[in-house]
């Protein structure tokens, strides 16, 4: 059974000059009962593909599967599909509770909406759902702001579970959660995953959490997915420079390990992405280093899907070895 | 419930002084009548126009009736047409200006522009237009009134309701399925309530002006009626010979008019739950600190390489729930050139130490020191601070955003500092580009005119960097300066930091959370935890070795890109942290309740810092070489 599947998914935010393709030409699949990682800089779209994929940002796409239903576009019935089989969690979980509802009282709602009438399987309880992720019962009678962070954070895991959802699309869920509540809420996510049979899209741009959680990984630049694969593939052997200089930024816990810059610049304005391959300018191995490497700017690499295990570079298959070769540290 | 907001409303001082205020209005508006009608209709023929005096508090008008009288009897009708009005106007606003809100984006544009096109004309002139088409009154001037008023209040509302239903919650729910009729009562007006609700006592004030200005105008209410207005255009016409006849009608008004406002202010904050239930914090004592600071301070030779010495760092905040304490004595020691971390949970109290020892801790907070050198000075951090020496101390946070000032040009911000200390326009300007270069800003001179919001993040976050750089600090403080960043440009920002470093010679306090930060980055490591330091030493004993319990959990925890998932499920510290305000505290070590080796005496006494195998330790049960290995 297909949980999720989306083929060339585009989003633009404004119009003309100021118009910022977000997100194009995307396709994903979640795998089922397994996690999809979406990582990349933040400005690559990967909020804007979850938000589309919701609905909550408008896009268009050739095809959308949700729990084996195919659509061909944004309609009603593809908008119930997804209500129904897809949820999802943000990284702000104070920004996605109504201040004047109790936690009971939001999940509650949640609960009782229509939408769920057609759902199969038993309803749970809030209390029943609170438990589920590892809360005591008496927060359903507090406020949003009467909990922590990482309370805050499984309370709207809770909410979400309380859709019964088959996809569960979390946006940044621990990025604003010391390390031990992380931890703690992504040991919770993979329970629940075994438990409720749920596909998951995990979304982050910590690589070391992404690579920790999910089975296959695409990595996003400049709303394009320019690498993807098995997550050990992709984030071990990447063969996208892009890939590679995210992993090599990532500070390893290792003291007198050396200070690792593999990328000088900062990525150019999403309204005017560059030209052939839109890494060019910041590619350690590209024309900036290697000026016979003209197709770099000439010839666009393109967007791969995610099932296709790639990498969208002319040179990928040798990206790896030049780039240990060329790693720019910093000396300390 | 009701109770609950009854005691809101008279928590605070404003709040009470103005519900006791309408209590009283109120109260006279029903028995003014009763008591004064007879007074205030006894017409004497020998007291006209008479001035103030025991038997005539406010004097008497024309006609020899007596002022005060007439004032406390006309206090119902006032207050029956104000509220009249505003009742009308709220009705008619909120519900047209919810409705626009919630129509289809073409249609919500033209009526809200139609909404504009009679804001602009006053509410006054608009009331005035009505009256004449509806003829005057005690109905027609309510209604009047209340037409006139309802386009800002329209106006409002679709805002409101607008900017509410554009927010992360309310478009989850949707996606959540929560039907409309839950979203529009509990979603909308449960959130714009409380401006609302502020907004009606407002508009009752300023009713109670309108119909009092009509009045005055004489379209309002029609004698033998009266109003305060009427009273107040009688008295006008003596204003020079009798004051008071005026004064009097007019004090009422106004006083009316603020216990409104304070009702107002009041009922909205009990109608929150989050600020009826919110704790607020009270100013501190600073005497200490300016006594302290008053002191001479003569340089001190003995200070060798210790660029900043503190000892026994305490900061607390006095508030009505208690004492709020989030540093509790912690010793700082830096050394020229180096660079220390602090990391830490959130809340454990990092952030605090390092604007206290910047002297930027907030006005109600208690800072004290047993001791506090830096560059061999004494004195307290925020007498430090405001002297000469302060400048060489730099200050970098975690919120690029905000940390700019926005309305003000890079290179006037970099360089106000400097010249105030008496650098020439000139040279300041060259430094300025200088630093920018150091930080590797890319076209530095161009970069002075721009402004921060031209500027990414990472951009920002170095030319904080620079800033600081421009008065050639000897510490630069630096808090969590990459948690909001991507780690490409994390890797910018912190090799710009080592690059200064090594350069200048400055030492650096790294404040952050990421265990693979400090030990990419810093010598020594002090760890903290509920609001003091638990471990330092070496960065290599404390990463590799710790001996705290509580470092070692911060350590499990870390996920890093070798840490291969399955072999090991990273631990999370149970329990919670006690907090700064001393819940969950227990009285012997603040990390008894989450500490999985604790023993008897843990309970009883607060365990110091102490030499441990390696650097220091604040634990009973620490662990020892043999375990270390
Ligand atoms: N509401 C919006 N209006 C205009 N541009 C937006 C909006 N939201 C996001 N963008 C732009 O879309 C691009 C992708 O953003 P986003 O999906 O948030 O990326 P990520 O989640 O990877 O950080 C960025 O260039 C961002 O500035
Ligand atoms: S195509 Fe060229 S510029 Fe783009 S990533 Fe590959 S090597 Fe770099
Ligand atoms: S003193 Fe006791 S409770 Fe505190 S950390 Fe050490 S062993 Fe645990
Ligand atoms: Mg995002």
């Amino acid at each position: 059974m297909t949980a999720l599947e989306v083929t060339d998914l585009r989003v633009q935010y404004g119009r003309g000059a100021r118009a910022v393709r977000a997100v194009d030409g995307v396709s994903l699949a979640v795998p089922s009962g397994g996690t999809l990682g979406l990582v990349g800089e933040s400005g690559s779209g990967k909020s804007t593909v979850a938000r589309a994929l919701v609905g909550l940002a408008h896009g268009s796409f050739q095809r959308l599967v949700v729990a084996d239903a195919e659509f061909s576009s944004w309609s009603r019935p593809a908008e119930a599909r997804v209500r129904r089989h897809v949820q999802f969690i943000t990284q702000d979980p104070s920004s996605a509770f109504n201040p004047r509802s109790t936690i009971g009282a939001s999940i509650a709602e949640v609960l009782a909406s229509p939408v769920r009438e057609s759902a199969s399987g038993t309803a749970r309880t809030p209390a029943e759902l609170l438990e589920l992720v590892a809360l005591d019962t008496g927060v359903a009678r507090r406020y949003p702001h009467e909990l922590s962070g990482g309370q805050l954070q499984r309370a709207s895991i809770a909410r979400a579970l309380a859709a019964r959802p088959s996809v569960l699309i979390a946006d940044e869920i621990t990025s604003a959660l010391d390390v031990g509540v992380q931890a703690g809420i992504l040991r919770l996510l993979g329970d629940l995953q075994k438990e409720l049979a749920l596909s998951i899209v995990f979304i982050s741009h910590n690589l070391a959490v992404t690579r920790h959680i999910s089975d296959q990984v695409a990595v996003m630049y400049l709303g394009r997915i320019v690498e993807a694969g098995d997550s050990e593939e992709v984030l071990v052997q990447s063969r996208h420079p892009y890939t590679r200089a995210l992993v090599d930024s990532v500070p390893r816990l290792k003291v007198g390990a050396p200070l690792r810059l593999p990328i000088q610049s900062e990525p150019p304005d999403p309204r005017r992405p560059p030209a052939g391959c839109r890494f060019h300018p910041r590619c350690p191995v590209g024309p900036q280093t290697n000026p016979e490497r003209t197709d770099c700017i000439e010839h666009d690499p393109g967007t791969i899907a995610t099932s296709a295990s790639d990498a969208a570079c002319h040179y990928a298959s040798q990206a790896t070895r030049t780039i240990a070769a060329q790693d720019t540290t910093v000396p300390g | 419930m009701r109770n609950k907001y009854l005691h809101a409303l008279f928590r605070t001082p404003s709040g009470a002084v103005g519900s006791l205020t309408l209590l009283l209005i109120i109260a006279l508006a029903v028995v003014g009548p009763l008591l004064w009608h007879d007074a205030a209709q006894a017409e004497n023929v020998t007291n006209l126009n008479l001035g103030v005096s025991r038997d005539h508090l406010f004097g008497t008008d024309g006609l020899g009736r007596d002022v005060f009288a007439r004032t406390m009897v006309a206090t119902r009708l006032s207050l029956l047409l104000a509220v009249g009005a505003a009742v009308v106007g709220a009705i008619l606003g909120y519900v047209v200006g919810i409705v626009i809100a919630v129509l289809p984006a073409q249609l919500r544009r033209v009526c809200l522009a139609a909404v504009d096109v009679s804001l602009s004309f006053p509410v006054i002139l608009l009331a005035i237009v009505f009256v004449a088409m509806f003829g005057g009154g005690t109905t027609s001037t309510i209604v009047a009134i209340g037409i006139a008023f309802a386009p800002p209040l329209a106006r409002l509302s679709s805002n409101l309701a607008l900017a509410e239903s554009r927010k992360e919650y309310f478009r989850i729910a949707r996606t959540l399925g929560v039907p409309t009729r839950t979203l529009l009562p509990r979603y909308l007006l449960a959130n714009i309530a409380e401006p609302l609700l502020l907004t009606f006592f407002y508009a009752i004030g300023s009713a109670l002006v309108a119909v009092s200005a009509l009045s005055f105008l004489g379209i309002g209410v029609q004698p033998p009626s009266y109003d305060w207005g009427v009273l107040l255009v009688n008295g006008f016409t003596l204003l020079y010979v009798q004051p008071a006849a005026a004064l009097g009608p007019a004090a009422m008004i106004v006083v009316t008019g603020i216990g409104l406002a304070l009702v107002g202010e009041a009922s909205a904050r009990a109608a929150n739950p989050r600020l009826a239930g919110a704790r607020r914090r009270t100013a501190g004592d600073d005497a200490q600190n300016a006594q302290a600071a008053a002191e001479p301070t003569p340089d001190d030779p003995t200070s060798d390489d210790l660029v900043l010495d503190v000892r026994d760092l305490r900061v607390a905040f006095d508030t009505p729930a208690g004492e709020v304490v989030p540093v509790r004595g912690i010793d700082l020691r830096i050394r020229k050139g180096e660079v220390l971390g602090l990391v830490g949970e959130s809340g454990s109290g990092k952030s605090m130490t390092a604007l206290a020892i910047a002297g930027l801790a907030p006005a109600n907070a208690r800072v004290t020191t047993e001791r506090c050198r830096f560059l061999g000075h004494a004195g307290t951090p925020a007498g430090l601070r405001s002297r000469r020496i302060g400048q060489r101390l730099a200050m970098v946070f975690q919120d690029p955003a905000t940390s700019l000032n926005p309305a003000m040009r890079l290179g006037t911000q970099m360089t106000e500092a400097v010249r105030a200390g008496g650098v020439g326009r000139r040279e300041a300007v060259e430094r300025a580009v200088e630093r920018l270069t150091d930080v590797r800003i890319p076209a530095p001179a161009s970069r002075l005119r721009d402004f921060a919001n031209q500027l990414s993040g990472g951009q920002r976050q170095r030319v904080m960097i620079a800033m600081g750089l421009m008065t050639e600090p000897a510490l630069i403080v630096a808090d969590e300066p990459t948690t909001a960043l991507d780690v490409t440009v994390q890797a910018q920002v912190l090799s710009v930091l080592r690059d200064v470093n090594v350069r200048s010679g400055a030492s650096v306090l790294l404040i952050s959370h990421d265990m693979s930060v400090i030990a990419q980055m810093c010598s020594k490591v002090a760890v903290m935890y509920a609001g003091a330091i638990v471990e330092y030493g070496d960065t290599a004993d404390v990463v590799h070795r710790p001996q705290h319990p509580y470092t070692r959990a911060l350590l499990a925890s870390v996920i890093t890109l070798d840490h291969s998932a399955e072999s090991e499920a990273p631990a999370e510290p149970g329990g919670v942290a006690p907090s700064a305000d001393g819940r969950n505290r227990p009285g012997g070590c603040s990390y008894l309740a989450r500490c999985p080796i604790a023993s008897e005496r843990c309970a009883d006494e607060i365990p110091p810092l102490m030499q441990g195998a390696a650097g220091e330790v604040a634990c009973w049960n620490m662990a020892d070489k043999e375990q270390l290995v």
